[in-house]
Order: C-alpha cells, then structure tokens, then sequence
C-alpha cells in the first residue's frame, strides 16, 4: 500500500485523486431527484484507499488547485474567496475528515466493507461539523440554522456516495500498491 | 465547462501586475467583503465592475461565471428571509417573513456574489502557472514546519494536466457504454446504482493505470523531490508596490470605516 509519504508513487496518487476530486466537480451522478457531483465519492474513495496523510495531502492539493482558480469547487466555483466564503468550512472539513477516514480505515489489518462505512461516517460527520461552523460563522445563522441549509438538504445524497464508495473502494483495495 | 472563470489573455495593467499582489488582494478583498456594510458593499461590487472592464472583461462573462451558482444564491436568500425573521435566539419561525429577514439576506447574497466575482477576476486575469509559483512563495514559510513545498507544487501541477484529462475519460467511458446500448432513462434504482459501480470502478482503474505508468515514467527519468525552477519568474516592480500600498490603504480604511458605523 502506499503508505510512504516520500515515494514517487505517493506524490502521483495523491496528485490523480485530487485531479479526481476536480474532475468529480463535473461528474454528476443520475440519481433522482437531484443529480448529485462525485466528489464526496471519491473523497471517500481517496481516503479509504490512500491512508491518511495521503489523503489529507490530496485534499489539500484539490483545495490549493482551487484557490490557483481552476474551477473545480463544487459548482465551478474557484479561487480564495470560497475558502473564507459561506461554504468554504467544507473544503477545509475534507482535508480534516479525508485524514481521519483514511486513519480508520488503514487502522484495521483486513478491512472489510462495514469497517470503510464505518470510517467514511466518522468523516462525514467531521466535514459537516466543520463546513456547518463556518456557514453559521460566515452567513451569520446560528448552529441550528446552519445544519438546516448546509447539512440536511445534502444528507441522503451523501449517504448514497458514501456506500457507493465504501462498494467501489472494497473492489478496488488490492489495487493499489507501491 | 472550463470556459467560465478561466484565464484570458490579454495585456492589461491588471494581467501585468504580479501574482502575488493578486492573490493578497483577493485575500484582503474577501475579508472586507464580509464584513462590509451594505452601502459600502454596493461601492465594492462596483469597483469590481470597474476593475473587470479595465482587464477587458466584458459584463457578460463574469455573469456566465456567476451562472453556475444561481441556486446557491437562491438558496443563502431564502434562508436567510424565511429563518432570520425571529430576534429572539433558538426560537424558530418557520415561513416567518421579516424585513430584517430581508435585509440580510440581501447583504448576504451581495457579500456572496462579490467574493465569487473577485475570485473570477482573479483566476481570468493570472495564468494558472503564474498562481502556482504566487501559491508557492506564499508557502515557502511552510518550509520550516518540514511541509514539503516543491512536492506540493508538482502535485498541484499534475493535478493541473490531469483533471481535463479526467473529465474527458469519463466521457469517453459514458460515450463508449451509450454505444452499447447504456440508457439509464427509464431503468430503476437498483440497475442504475449497478451501472454506476461499474463506470466508477472503471473510471478509477484506468486513472490508476495512467498513475502507475506516469511513477514509473518519473521514476525511469531520475526525478528527484526537492527544489525546483519555473518557467514563471516574479518580478516585483514598482507598480506593484503602488498596488499594494493602496491595497493595504483600502484595508485599513475599509476596516476603520466598518468599525465605525457599526
């Protein structure tokens, strides 16, 4: 696995699965009723497959390629105002809850399906705190309000990518080698 | 899709001026937006109008840049019409229309749409390649925590060729499965959650191939993680200087000027 934070290998798989993370701004699942991007799929993906300090590192790298300007925030966003904007909290919340997933993930030996659901929850539960704090920060709501508009009407979106990643990342784990 | 918001050449005093003075306004910019006034806001969403057309943006390409986020804008409005009515903490009025309500929510939206029309202005007016090397020296301090800059710069790099890149296999395996007869038009749930799997998985085993190769091929041509050169020199002139000395005036004033009506 690539574990190692100094191999070459490491460097690229961090750089593709943020390139991943961009492209996934513009892959929409056709899911009624709302068609929904990838991007929290292949954040949940990354983090599974990656380990956690890759998976940050990747992350971090997604979230500078849009402060660089390429339009590749959810919804063609891009640029350091996000960062501070309503919904910026979620960018950094991907960098935190990528970390912590791929920590739980890589923290069992055999890994099994439930154990990836179980890690991706743990980060989704880390991005929607943080990406909540700041929109009640940032729009002026209080924390109530905030889970209202920056939370709840994303939830069963997510859940859906996230057991379609924990499903494509339990295919894909042999895969990845250093 | 990468039309909106991406980079114009051109010659302007704005494209001239160096990326890093860009990237601190936009950073100083976003701060005083958020915490502007309505009146002033509307001199800032203003200025912005101004500063685009003197970088030979038309009008109608920062709205095309602004259009992908109409119902997000929408949505920041309604929110803060229908939920900010109450004064009083915790309590929830649901449907509750205000003029408070109104008021916020209007300066919110407008705070909003500034800060992504500064954003655009940006990323039209500097290179990606020219961001990069400005992102890299705002970095460098990073150095000293032992954060490896030169490999997030190439990171950043790879990043950038390979997501058009993505974006065109993903279309190239959605093109190849509709000539096999893929149409997800009346299929149920469970048929379509299959039929995503199956393009996930082989959209991710071909990326993983073309990293593989790519290690390999950086491998093969001794590539060494440490510091690197750019094709993209900054020079700080003095015109940059001028900008930034107003810039940090502006702040200043813009910070007082808030504090003070308040």
């Amino acid at each position: 696995m690539a574990k190692d934070k100094t191999s070459i290998k490491g460097i690229v798989y961090a750089a593709l699965f943020a390139a991943l993370m961009a492209a996934g701004a513009f892959i929409v699942i056709p899911l009624p009723p709302v068609p929904i991007t990838a991007q929290t799929f292949f954040l949940n993906v990354a983090s599974v497959l990656l380990g956690g300090p890759l998976a940050a590192l990747s992350q971090i790298i997604y979230v500078l390629l849009g402060i660089a300007g390429i339009p590749v925030f959810a919804g063609g966003k891009a640029g350091l105002g996000v960062l501070f904007g309503p919904t910026g909290g979620y960018l950094s919340g991907f960098i935190i809850g990528a970390f912590v997933t791929g920590l739980i993930a890589k923290a069992k030996n055999s890994a099994g399906i439930f154990w990836y659901i179980f890690a991706m929850l743990t980060g989704m539960v880390i991005i929607y705190l943080v990406g909540c704090l700041q929109l009640a920060f940032v729009a002026k709501m209080n924390f109530p309000q905030a889970l209202l508009a920056g939370a709840l009407p994303f939830l069963p979106g997510d859940i859906i990518k996230l057991l379609l990643a924990a499903i494509v990342a339990d295919k894909l784990k042999g895969r990845i080698r250093s | 899709m990468y039309s909106a918001g991406s980079y114009l050449t051109g010659n302007t005093l704005l494209h001239r001026l160096d990326p890093r003075v860009k990237l601190l306004a936009t950073v100083a910019l976003s701060i005083i937006i958020l915490t502007a006034q309505p009146l002033f806001l509307l001199i800032i969403f203003l200025g912005l109008l101004l500063t685009a057309f003197s970088a030979g943006i038309r009008p109608l390409l920062l709205l095309k840049a602004v259009k992908p986020l109409r119902y997000f804008i929408a949505l920041i409005f309604l929110t803060h019409v229908f939920f900010n009515g109450s004064s009083v903490a915790g309590e929830f009025n649901f449907f509750w229309f205000s003029l408070s309500g109104l008021q916020t929510a209007t300066k919110v939206t407008g705070q909003f749409i500034c800060l992504i029309m500064a954003a655009v202005i940006l990323t039209m007016t500097a290179s990606p390649s020219q961001l990069v090397v400005a992102l890299k020296y705002f970095l460098y301090p990073l150095r000293f925590l032992r954060v490896p800059v030169d490999d997030i710069a190439v990171m950043i790099i790879l990043a950038l060729r390979l997501t058009p890149l993505l974006v065109a296999e993903n279309k190239r395996i959605e093109v190849a499965s509709q000539a096999r007869c893929y149409n997800l038009g009346k299929s149920g749930y469970r048929t379509r959650i299959k039929a995503f799997i199956a393009r996930a998985a082989a959209l991710l085993l071909g990326v993983l191939g073309r990293a593989d190769h790519l290690a390999a091929a950086m491998e093969a041509r001794r590539y060494q993680r440490g510091e690197r050169t750019s094709a993209v020199e900054l020079r700080f002139a003095g015109y940059d200087f001028i900008v930034l000395l107003f810039l940090f005036c502006f702040f200043v004033i813009s910070m007082a000027l808030n504090s003070s009506l308040r």
